[in-house]
């Protein structure tokens, strides 16, 4: 098209001499490839460097030449500078002689070759428009140089003509021209000059004067990208006789050249494995494309040429002027002060990560917003047959949009708004002859004023991918449910993949590994597609998997193999035996499994047979877990090759944009895998608080995200997913006095110590220290024996029998009797009323005791808290232990025995019988375990909760495993069933314990998780009520925890309790999560490689440590 | 910092059921702070008088006991100038079972019972153990002279 174009528009070319093509021969095929003999060879190295150069060389050259060819019309006023009045559309100047000007080297100049462009080549430009220069300079004194109407040609040279200016003639032209082109080209490495120099010669070559340094910025830089070139362009005004510096006014006519549409992502960083590892550094593509942009945007600007639609049209100012301020930033910002944080992705994989601009949940719910628009009209599929569970509505509608999304129809969502980037301009009438042809078409071209691109197609949001992300809310909506739905509805085999066009990047990266790798195995292939799924899942969550898909599958149509632990089956089985009776292969595999076999695939030949098959399909599961890109989890998950990738998440952004990102290179979503594009498009205009940032994400997300809430409604208002109510409570409560003590003094040791760094300003380089203290204060409030120095505990006597018979304590103090030590009355009157309700004061705290302990040595009695309090103060003096009572003594706090009524006589009445009442009615039990403030809190609530309800599940949650233990040994003491859920487990212990505890028995349970291993994906909905032990720096991280439970299948209120100490760390941390802004961040923020935090983070800190 | 239950109910129960011969009223603007009198017990030197004493409950009470001084000049071997008081239950002996009122009536009874080999004003004391009849001589005039009312 442009073709046809480009030889309307040049009529007049008409005369070329003999000379002028030879010249052009030689010249043509100087520029197209690096094994012309006649090049030198520091020219071939750096074209052979420039991939952007093979494909555009040929025609950028030529049209770089072109400008100075010989007349074009002259721009008579079509474009919207019409005060730019050329008169003159007069025939051709003399053919056209180049003239190489033998001038001395200082003043470098470049003569251009004068070419005629190949006639055939359809690439001499498109007319965009006529910029007026009305200061343009004279360089020259003297007449004859240039008169107003005489053609002016456009120039430009570079900085290495210095260093050339020696050769030969005929090779510095080429040598210039070359280099001018190439000099457009990213040359890692090489510090290109900023050298604007834009000169105007006349026909003859000789250089006149120059381009204005406002103008010649941009002109300059489009020259040497060979984006344009300038034809017919006047000389409007200037002085017969020129002087140096005079003013001359010169119009030039502006062509974009057709290389300028060609896609310029080609040296995207996609392609350069190294850059997918850069951090965010900005490569050299990006640079040049940068310039390229800003360029082409002061160009648009300088020949008045609005877009008609699309992003530019909006916020121009924004973009560009946002561009600016980034690059500023970016520069003062070297890579290596990023700061960036320890974050665990994947199974217990710590990486590092960049800090970026975290979001809010206003700017998220914005997000996901759009994404959500249409998904109340969308259709509901039915799953094939062989799914044996009935879907909810929602979930049918999922499984039509999976559905489609993998079968490449038309999204279920129609999408057919331009690309968010892009904004479409038309290109102005050229003047032929001094004529407009009116009732030519409008031209439209598009622009992509983010990354300078150019195209002459209509940018389309464009999915490639088979896939998406279902990131149904952050509860249980039945992801899993639905994915199976999927595998059953949409099974294999697949076409076998002959075109290759298929080959995901992972393939591309690892090409050598993957031929390795194929050789025994394939071979057989060819016959079927994939049709293997691979599901990949948090180690938690892999047992889970493999039932609900036998649960949802009918017997025999699927082939569940969760593959993991030590003895994994070759999967190459899968393939070659796999047979349409066996039903559809699913491997389920854990994040760490994939990490491990990418590291062995990578080292050893490719030895690993999960990357050795192509699956049909690859799900992620919590793919949130791989959500950091450079950690090893991603790049195993990335590696993998797959037809159809799935990503299931509640959380497909965690706290930044560009947590997305790591999914959608997962996906393969171009661009927008490509991270330098990801984050010149995304990251870095939302940090610059650009809005278009979100509408793009939004965009993107539009097309392969489906999210729904669970207070969303349904096509006929109801809601999607009726859940019965949860009540969240936070119960308050208060240290004992030995537990403030304890807490005090860490709380004011580590208040002195950030004292004494902030005054010496060093917080920020002892931050983790500082972290440390914090998290022992965490500590501190949940248990005192969780900040005690190991050696100490070590002292403590082993746990002996727990329980004591009365009869053998009796027998003991009988003993003691009849050895006259004791009061035997007293002794025997305390004995006889053991069981009965306890009606005395603790002599302490003149209270009822509600925990009575008896002092073995004398049968006197307190309050166990009292007593343990009083001993505590002894020691604290270097005291023994008395019995307050009698001083006898000395007493320990272990030695202490406590006395167990289950029921008292009220309760017995109104509670059914139940074996727990069947037990013996008083029990007496050593104090040997040191219990605190809130694990009371948490034996007391259940031991109502087994009063209101025999058989009732709770949920436990802890961050700390070691708190677990201290849970599991009070509940021990309280007789209570329990089971534990933590990332030590290995998979069939967790399995076992989950298996065990949702088993239906007559008796209470109590299931203690480990928040970290077990806030995700679990779904726990026998229990129904939920004690959070300690609270996390995010809520909504508490809030996934408390879904396991509040989800569907839940059919009962669900009850959460979160225990809170008054005056302590917790408040802070509570006031935190209440803010939600994203203020403190954990008061983490910002830990980077050297322990440095950012300015908010000590503030943060500093709240921490200020006064209450 | 919130009164502990504990000095509520004794308070209370101090002034529901007030030993014999002594008050203990705390200060509205202190709770922690009692005016505490005791009456001279029948038979000793003190007898007729009315002491005026303070009591104070520190913050670990009654992990750690209360404060309690003679505000009216008394000659008596365990009790100085100063009005402090040499009684056992008051420092290494003192047991969070004991209460305002059992301190009370302990420094009731040790001014029945002046304990001479334990002093703390050494001159009262050795005037009690030279000359008992003339040291409780001079305990009674001082009694008539500051503590009666």
């Amino acid at each position: 098209m442009d073709g046809d174009l480009a030889r309307s528009t040049q009529p007049d070319i008409t005369l070329i001499s003999p000379q002028q093509i030879r010249e052009k021969r030689l010249f043509l095929p100087d520029s197209d490839d690096e094994d012309v003999p006649i090049f030198e060879a520091p020219l071939n190295s750096i074209a052979a460097m420039t991939p952007l150069a093979t494909g555009a060389a040929d025609d950028s050259e030529s049209d770089f030449e072109l400008p100075s060819v010989e007349e074009v019309p002259r721009a008579s006023s079509v474009s919207s500078m019409s005060s730019v009045v050329s008169r003159d559309s007069s025939p051709p100047l003399p053919p056209q002689t180049t003239i190489r000007s033998s001038l001395p080297p200082t003043k470098r100049r470049r003569l251009s070759l004068s070419t005629q462009p190949k006639p055939a080549i359809k690439s001499d430009g498109m007319y965009l428009g006529t910029v007026l220069v009305p200061n343009a300079w004279s360089t020259v004194k003297g007449k004859g140089y240039i008169k107003p109407g005489d053609e002016v040609m456009i120039e430009r040279d570079t900085p290495e003509d210095t260093s050339a200016a020696g050769t030969s003639v005929k090779g510095k032209k080429k040598q210039l021209t070359l280099k001018s082109m190439l000099k457009s080209q990213p040359v890692k490495n090489v510090k290109r000059k900023t050298d604007t120099i834009v000169r105007l010669t006349n026909k003859g070559g000789f250089e006149f004067g120059r381009l204005p340094q406002d103008i010649a910025g941009w002109v300059s830089k489009l020259l040497d990208m060979g984006l344009i070139n300038f034809k017919g362009s006047t000389m409007i005004d200037c002085p017969a006789a020129l002087y140096s510096g005079a003013d001359m006014i010169v119009s030039l006519s502006v062509y974009i050249s057709a290389p300028a549409f060609k896609p310029v992502n080609a040296s995207d960083a996609s392609t350069h494995p190294k850059a997918m590892f850069g951090q965010g550094k900005e490569t050299d593509e990006e640079q040049s494309l940068r310039g390229r942009k800003t360029a082409l945007l002061a160009l648009f600007d300088a020949v008045n040429l609005r877009p008609r639609t699309g992003a530019r049209a909006l916020n121009n100012d924004q973009i560009s002027g946002g561009d600016e301020r980034q690059s500023g930033k970016r520069a003062q910002k070297p890579v290596g002060t990023k700061k960036t944080r320890t974050e665990v992705v994947g199974d217990g994989e710590e990486i590092e990560v960049e800090e970026g601009e975290e979001l809010s949940d206003n700017q998220l719910d914005l997000i996901y917003r759009k994404a959500q628009q249409h998904d109340q009209a969308m259709k509901e599929m039915d799953p094939s047959p062989t799914f044996t569970l009935t879907l909810r509505g929602y979930q049918k509608q999922a499984l039509t949009w999976m559905h489609s999304m993998e079968s490449g129809e038309v999204s279920a969502r129609e999408a057919t708004s331009m690309h968010p980037l892009w904004s479409e301009y038309v290109f102005p009438a050229e003047p032929c002859n001094g004529l407009i042809d009116l009732t030519e078409d409008d031209k439209p071209f598009y622009f992509n004023p983010f990354s300078g691109e150019l195209s002459l197609d209509f940018p389309k949001v464009e999915r490639r991918l088979k896939g998406g992300i279902l990131a149904d809310g952050k509860l249980g909506m039945g992801k899993t449910i639905m994915i199976s739905a999927l595998i059953h509805t949409n099974k294999g085999p697949e076409p076998v993949n002959d075109d290759g066009k298929e080959s995901t990047r992972g393939r591309q990266l690892r090409l050598d590994n993957a031929f390795r790798a194929i050789p025994s195995n394939h071979t057989k292939r060819p016959t079927k597609g994939p049709s293997a799924t691979l599901v990949v899942a948090p180690t938690s969550l892999l047992l889970q998997w493999s039932e609900e898909l036998e649960r949802s599958s009918a017997p025999g149509s699927v082939r569940v193999i969760v593959w993991h632990g030590q003895n994994r089956l070759d999967l190459d089985a899968l393939e070659t035996e796999e047979d349409c009776d066996t039903g559809i292969p699913i491997v389920i595999t854990s994040y760490g499994v994939l990490a491990s076999e990418h590291s062995k695939f990578e080292k050893s030949n490719g030895q690993s047979s999960v990357y050795q098959i192509e699956w049909m399909r690859v799900v992620l599961d919590e793919a949130h877990h791989c959500k950091s890109r450079t950690s090893k989890t991603a790049r195993a998950v990335y590696a993998l090759r797959a037809r159809r990738r799935w990503a299931a998440t509640g959380t497909p952004i965690v706290n930044r944009l560009e947590d997305l990102h790591s999914l959608l290179k997962f996906l393969d979503y171009t661009p927008w895998s490509s991270y330098a594009f990801f984050r010149s498009f995304i990251t870095l205009p939302f940090l610059a608080r650009d809005p278009k940032a979100i509408e793009i994400v939004q965009v993107i997300l539009e097309s392969i995200l489906l999210r729904r809430e669970k207070n969303m409604r349904d096509s006929d208002g109801k809601r999607i997913v009726e859940l019965p109510p949860k009540e969240d409570t936070i119960e308050t409560l208060h240290f004992s006095t030995a537990e403030q003590k304890i807490y005090d003094s860490i709380y004011n040791t580590a208040k002195r110590n950030f004292d004494q760094l902030n005054a010496k300003g060093l917080v920020g380089k002892n931050y983790t220290h500082i972290l440390a203290m914090l998290m022992r204060l965490r500590r501190a409030v949940l248990h005192p024996d969780l900040v005690v120095d190991p050696k100490e505990e070590a002292n403590e006597p082993s746990l002996g029998p727990q329980c004591m018979e009365i009869d053998a304590f009796i027998h003991d103090v009988a003993e003691r009797q009849i050895s006259g030590t004791s009061n035997t009355s007293f002794a025997k009157n305390v004995l006889s009323n053991l069981a009965a309700p306890e009606t005395d004061e603790c002599p302490i705290c003149l209270d009822v005791m509600e925990t009575p302990v008896i002092i073995p040595q004398c049968l006197h009695r307190c309050c166990k808290d009292c007593i343990v309090c009083y001993i505590t103060a002894c020691i604290e003096r270097n005291e023994e232990g008395r019995c307050p009572s009698c001083s006898g003594g000395p007493i320990k706090e272990n030695e202490l025995i406590e006395v167990l009524r289950p029921k008292t006589d009220d309760e017995m009445k109104t509670a059914p019988v139940t074996e727990t009442i069947a037990a013996p009615e008083v029990e007496l039990r050593r104090n040997n375990f040191r219990s605190s403030t809130k694990l009371d809190a948490l034996v007391q609530n259940l031991r109502r909760l087994r009063d209101q309800d025999p058989y009732f599940r709770a949920i436990v949650f802890s961050q700390f495993t070691s708190f677990l233990s201290l849970i599991s040994t009070a509940l021990d003491r309280e007789h209570l069933a329990w089971y534990r859920f933590d990332g030590s487990m290995d998979m069939k212990k967790r399995g076992a314990a989950i298996a065990e505890f949702k088993q239906n028995e007559r008796k209470p349970k109590v299931l203690i998780i480990s928040l970290k291993a077990g806030g995700v994906g679990l779904n726990l909905t026998c229990a129904n009520h939920v004690f959070m032990m300690d609270c996390w720096w995010n809520a909504a991280i508490e809030n996934q925890a408390i879904d396991r439970v509040h989800r569907i299948g839940q059919e009962k209120t669900v009850y959460v309790k979160h225990f809170i100490i008054e005056n302590t760390i917790e408040g802070d941390i509570l006031e935190i999560q209440k803010r939600k802004t994203a203020i403190v961040k954990e008061a983490f923020r910002g830990t980077n490689k050297s322990g440095k935090a950012d300015s908010e983070s000590l503030e943060n800190l500093k709240l921490i440590f200020g006064d209450h | 910092m919130a009164l502990p239950k504990r000095i509520i109910k004794e308070t209370e129960r101090l002034v529901a059921d007030p030993a014999p011969g002594i008050t203990a009223a705390p200060h509205e603007d202190n709770l922690r702070y009692f005016d505490v009198t005791i009456q001279g017990p029948d038979g000793s030197p003190f007898q007729n008088g009315v002491f005026h004493l303070e009591l104070f409950l520190p913050e670990e009470y009654p992990m750690s006991p209360p404060k309690v001084r003679f505000l009216t000049k008394i000659y008596h071997p365990n009790i100085d100038k100063l009005g402090r008081i040499c009684l056992d239950i008051l420092k290494d002996k003192w047991s969070p079972a004991l209460q305002i009122r059992t301190v009370l009536l302990s420094i009731q009874a040790l001014l029945s019972a002046p304990n001479p080999d334990d002093p703390l004003a050494t001159d009262v004391a050795k005037h009690y153990k030279e000359n008992e009849k003339d040291a409780q001589r001079v305990s009674r005039e001082w009694t008539e002279k500051y503590a009666s009312q």
